[in-house]
């Protein structure tokens, strides 16, 4: 998948069991790849959960460390990834409960920037808008697979494991969450063609 | 499950839904947030202390880790 590019999935395992087993006997710098490596899919799922840059840096951080002092328990024959996404993911519900936010309400100030066509500018806004509705509207499983799935890349075996679901149920809520967006937002697609 | 199997494998990415929800979707890391981050992260593990030490010194607990999913 597209999270880790630039390796096979049978190489990442090795390279990721090769890189624990030096952890484990004391050599720290041999983290940093992997930190490096899920650093950023770390920080998307922290996003989706939280829905602020700064909670999601420090769930990251937390979760890193968190991997790190369970590192023993991690079983090295398989992907270090799905494990350390659902430390990600239970930790970041831990956070949410206990800083009490809505996931949602920072979507706000996601929108574009203006352009010098105040037309056109006054026509993205009422897409952000619509589209903000949208995935508001949608029951919160639904809205954080969907952004999971289409726009961080996960698969739904991956999503499956970090949310404790089965990957059949993952593309059953997928699939409810998809269709449902896509009946609010179909009459934007003529003006997507046109851009 | 769907007799036809269609929870069986993933879904085609949908353009039109990537095109639109990715508009009001937070932009990717910036490269130097990503290397503050990693800087930090990995300062943190350069202290580490060993696992049995610092499971002890992360606040939090980890026994409702493995809770199932609850809507808010």
């Amino acid at each position: 998948m597209s999270l880790t590019e630039g390796a096979g999935p049978r190489d990442d395992i090795a390279a990721d069991a090769a890189a624990v087993e030096r952890v484990l006997a004391g050599d720290a710098e041999a983290f940093a790849p992997m930190v490096r490596r899920y650093l950023q899919p770390a920080y998307n799922v922290g996003y989706r959960l939280l829905g602020n840059r700064q909670d999601a840096e420090d769930l990251v951080q937390e979760a890193f460390l968190t991997a790190l002092a369970n590192l023993r328990s991690f079983d090295r024959s398989r992907p270090f990834g799905p494990w350390f996404y659902r430390i990600v993911w239970t930790r970041g519900l831990n956070l949410r409960k206990s800083l009490a936010r809505r996931a949602a309400e920072p979507l706000e100030s996601e929108r574009h920037p203006g352009t010098a066509d105040p037309a056109a500018d006054a026509e993205r806004t009422e897409l952000a808008d619509t589209v903000l509705g949208a995935l508001a509207e949608l029951p919160e499983r639904q809205r954080l697979i969907v952004q999971l799935f289409d726009l961080d890349g996960f698969s739904g075996a991956e999503i499956g494991e970090m949310l404790g679901l089965n990957p059949g149920t993952v593309r059953w809520y997928l699939h409810q969450g998809r269709r449902a967006l896509r009946e609010r937002l179909a009459p934007f697609q003529e003006a997507l063609d046109e851009e | 499950m769907r007799s036809d199997g269609a929870w069986d494998r993933d879904p085609v990415p949908d353009p039109l839904l990537r095109r639109l929800v990715g508009r009001v979707s937070v932009p990717p890391l910036a490269e130097q947030d990503a290397a503050r981050l990693e800087a930090a992260i990995m300062s943190a593990v350069r202290r580490y202390p060993g696992d049995a030490v610092l499971a002890s010194l992360i606040s939090g607990d980890d026994s409702d880790t493995l809770s199932p999913w609850s809507e808010p």
